[in-house]
């Protein structure tokens, strides 16, 4: 019994608790890059936001939710928190339905594929601000190409002042914006399209379908995730737009066109970095909430589907 | 064998470069110890060709004192304000800076403790006789005077001396004539008076022009924050007369579908006829090689017993970090602020030192009836509204001023949205 007592004990064997930390490392520097210029400045704009600073200053005062009480009782911040979501329900509108149309539509021509999708994806790699400066010039009430175009194919009567009128100068730079974006929007549907096996279309052909039938029965339906992805990109584009109304408007007329992240980059340029911080953390929760809300939306109806 | 003779002779020769570029790195260090201090520069309130001229100048004249010289501030008024204070907040800008525009902007540096006080600079050097009591006033902070003012600016209108010819107009000397010169501009199918406000920019400046024009110093008091603005009557009709440019067509059509520079175009092209401008307008005038002569008249007062006469002020001011070596850099100062650099300068870049009104008789034409007209009425001149409002407000008021353009606010209108965004911007600060 002593010796039962005494004897070294045997252990268990049991279910061995490894971390593999090899997946972990490589992950490291993409993680590391990560926090430093994404998650780190978010929450530092977050933290800032309950201070006044001038930007400058070593010095803080605390100011609680003073910042946020003064913008959430702001007419402009409100009015430029409707114009990004009018932009976004026209964006995920627009730029998502015709890169969709000409994605279909470079999918289905047999000759100069290659050169219509590098066309139409041409706008999408120019640089923001080269575009808002194209479209500034095509817009031109004398000079523009817009407006002679017009009374050229009889539509006179729609010239105007593009950028000048306050009731169309967000749409005027939402076109601009569309230029720009819906090139991306086709070439993720054209890989999508590539995505989905022939076989389905062939069959599709055999029982008869016609075009809009394999549109809105099999390509749509297939494309379900890339949808979700499109659109999401769409909500971030669109609720932090700014370089090509920056340019085109500065948010003007008369704040007719003005969006949050004008809004913010006015307060930053007066070094309000209180309530910067605090109108680009509103933002921010604005579009967490609805990016998030979108794809568990889009989730759970694929599961229930 | 070889190749052990071959790699002795690889080393002594690896060797032999190595104490090459020692010795030419001591001795180029030796060399830049001998030339003096360094003065890093970041603008002389020049255009950059003219800066570049006047390092070149200063440093061949100079033995202790070396000016290096960054041409960085190379963004927008913002942009270049926020570069000029992050740097010196972080002893890693400019010893001296040039351009600098004064008020907020000025407090802002020496609320920080960025810049450094010149008043004992001004007294020893007699600078402070040299320079208008007005213009003083305009970088004195609580007393002590913190930067030089280097130019005095006025602003009038640029016309088309053809055109003028051709409708046999003679330069206004009333605001009545004034119109009265509008008006037959416009019936003989030209544009008068050149608008471009997308974007916001001049909007604000255009209608403090008009206002200053019919309030005079009670718009300062305005700016200042003294009066409330919709208790102005004079800036009231200054909204007005304002407002008259574009209602009555006398201005080009669309102000707020072209910007300001799109707007100088319809000037170089002859399709305006008049364009309000600073003296900065001669040499960017000359540069677009128009097809005919530019005269230069004050845009008369919109009511005649008005103390202020125009908008202008002080163009740009020099400060003298508060981390830079006082000695070197007085040296630069001392030698900018020179009968001979300044002279220069108004012969080179038509600007009008602040520290010697004596204008010379060898310029241009042109630049001399603007720069003797602006020494002639330097206690007439108001400065730029952003020296009185913060720059928040004054971006506030391009839009606002937008909105009055664009049909969407009355002039009355906009007195009482300044006032709303003034007294809100005053209670947050």
């Amino acid at each position: 019994m002593a010796q039962m007592l005494s004897a070294p004990r045997k252990r268990i064997a049991g279910p061995r608790f490894r971390i593999d930390l090899m997946p972990y490392l490589f992950i490291l520097p993409a993680v590391v890059i990560y926090v430093i210029f994404n998650l780190g400045p978010v929450l530092a704009s977050f933290f800032l936001s309950f201070f006044k600073w001038d930007l400058l200053s070593p010095t803080t005062e605390f100011a609680g939710f003073d910042h946020y009480d003064f913008i959430l009782n702001d007419d402009r911040f409100w009015n430029a928190l409707g114009h990004n979501f009018i932009f976004l329900g026209l964006a995920v509108v627009i730029p998502v339905s015709l890169g969709l149309f000409l994605a279909v539509f470079i999918y289905e021509i047999r000759r100069g594929r290659v050169f219509f999708r590098a066309a139409l994806f041409l706008p999408a790699i120019f640089s923001g601000v080269v575009i808002a400066y194209v479209w500034k010039w095509i817009y031109h009430p004398f000079a523009g190409v817009l407006n002679p175009t017009l009374e050229l194919v009889g539509l006179g009567a729609f010239t105007q002042s593009w950028l000048g009128n306050p009731k169309i100068a967000l749409y005027s730079t939402f076109i601009a914006y569309t230029w720009a974006s819906f090139g991306y929007s086709m070439v993720i549907f054209l890989a999508g399209l590539q995505d989905i096996s022939t076989d389905i279309f062939d069959a599709a052909r055999v029982d008869g379908a016609n075009f809009r039938q394999k549109l809105f029965h099999i390509t749509i339906p297939c494309l379900y995730d890339v949808f979700t992805f499109v659109i999401t990109l769409r909500i971030f584009t669109a609720m932090g737009v700014f370089g090509v109304i920056y340019i085109l408007t500065g948010g003007g007329p008369f704040y007719a066109s003005d969006v949050i992240d004008i809004y913010v980059f006015r307060m930053i340029g007066n070094f309000e970095m209180g309530w910067a911080t605090a109108a680009a953390t509103v933002n921010t929760v604005i579009v967490v909430c609805l990016s998030t809300g979108f794809i568990k939306w889009r989730e759970w109806r694929s599961w229930t589907s | 064998m070889i190749e052990n003779r071959f790699s002795r002779h690889v080393q002594k020769l690896a060797y032999i470069v190595l104490a090459a570029l020692l010795l030419g790195v001591l001795s180029l260090s030796s060399v830049s110890a001998q030339d003096g201090t360094d003065v890093l520069i970041w603008s002389l309130g020049y255009s950059g060709d003219y800066n570049e001229a006047l390092v070149e100048r200063f440093n061949e004249a100079h033995d202790d004192v070396n000016i290096v010289y960054e041409d960085v501030l190379t963004g927008t008024f913002t942009e270049n304000n926020q570069k000029v204070r992050i740097a010196l907040e972080n002893e890693a800008g400019p010893h001296v800076l040039g351009g600098v525009d004064v008020g907020a902007n000025l407090q802002a540096l020496v609320s920080t403790g960025q810049v450094k006080d010149l008043t004992e600079y001004y007294r020893a050097s007699g600078l402070i006789d040299r320079i208008p009591p007005n213009l003083l006033s305009q970088v004195t902070v609580e007393g002590r005077i913190y930067a030089i003012p280097q130019n005095m600016e006025s602003v009038g209108i640029f016309y088309n001396k053809d055109a003028f010819a051709e409708l046999e107009l003679e330069v206004p000397g009333t605001f009545e004539e004034y119109v009265g010169v509008l008006e037959a501009v416009k019936e003989a199918g030209y544009y008068g008076y050149t608008m471009g406000l997308a974007g916001g920019w001049p909007s604000a400046l255009m209608a403090s022009m008009f206002m200053y024009s019919s309030a005079g110093s009670e718009y300062i008091d305005v700016l200042s924050g003294i009066q409330p603005w919709p208790d102005c009557d004079n800036c009231l009709d200054g909204l007005n007369a304002f407002y008259g440019m574009v209602a009555n067509g006398y201005a080009n059509p669309e102000p707020l579908g072209i910007d300001y520079d799109q707007s100088l175009d319809l000037f170089y092209q002859g399709i305006n006829v008049m364009v309000l401008n600073g003296p900065w307008f001669i040499d960017a005038s000359a540069s677009a090689e128009p097809d005919f002569e530019i005269g230069f008249f004050y845009l008369p007062p919109v009511n005649p017993n008005t103390d202020i006469m125009t908008l202008g002020g002080i163009g740009g001011s020099l400060i003298v970090a508060e981390y830079a070596d006082v000695d070197a850099a007085f040296k630069v100062v001392e030698w900018l602020t020179s009968e001979e650099v300044a002279v220069q300068a108004l012969r080179d870049v038509s600007q009008l030192p602040a520290f010697t009104i004596d204008v010379p008789e060898d310029i241009a034409p042109l630049t001399y009836q603007i720069a003797s007209e602006t020494a002639a009425n330097v206690d007439k001149i108001g400065f730029w509204p952003v020296t009185y409002l913060p720059p928040k407000v004054f971006g506030d008021m391009n839009q606002i001023v937008q909105g009055m353009i664009g049909g969407m606010l009355t002039p009355e209108e906009l007195l009482d949205e300044m006032q709303e965004t003034h007294s809100a911007y005053l209670a947050e600060n």
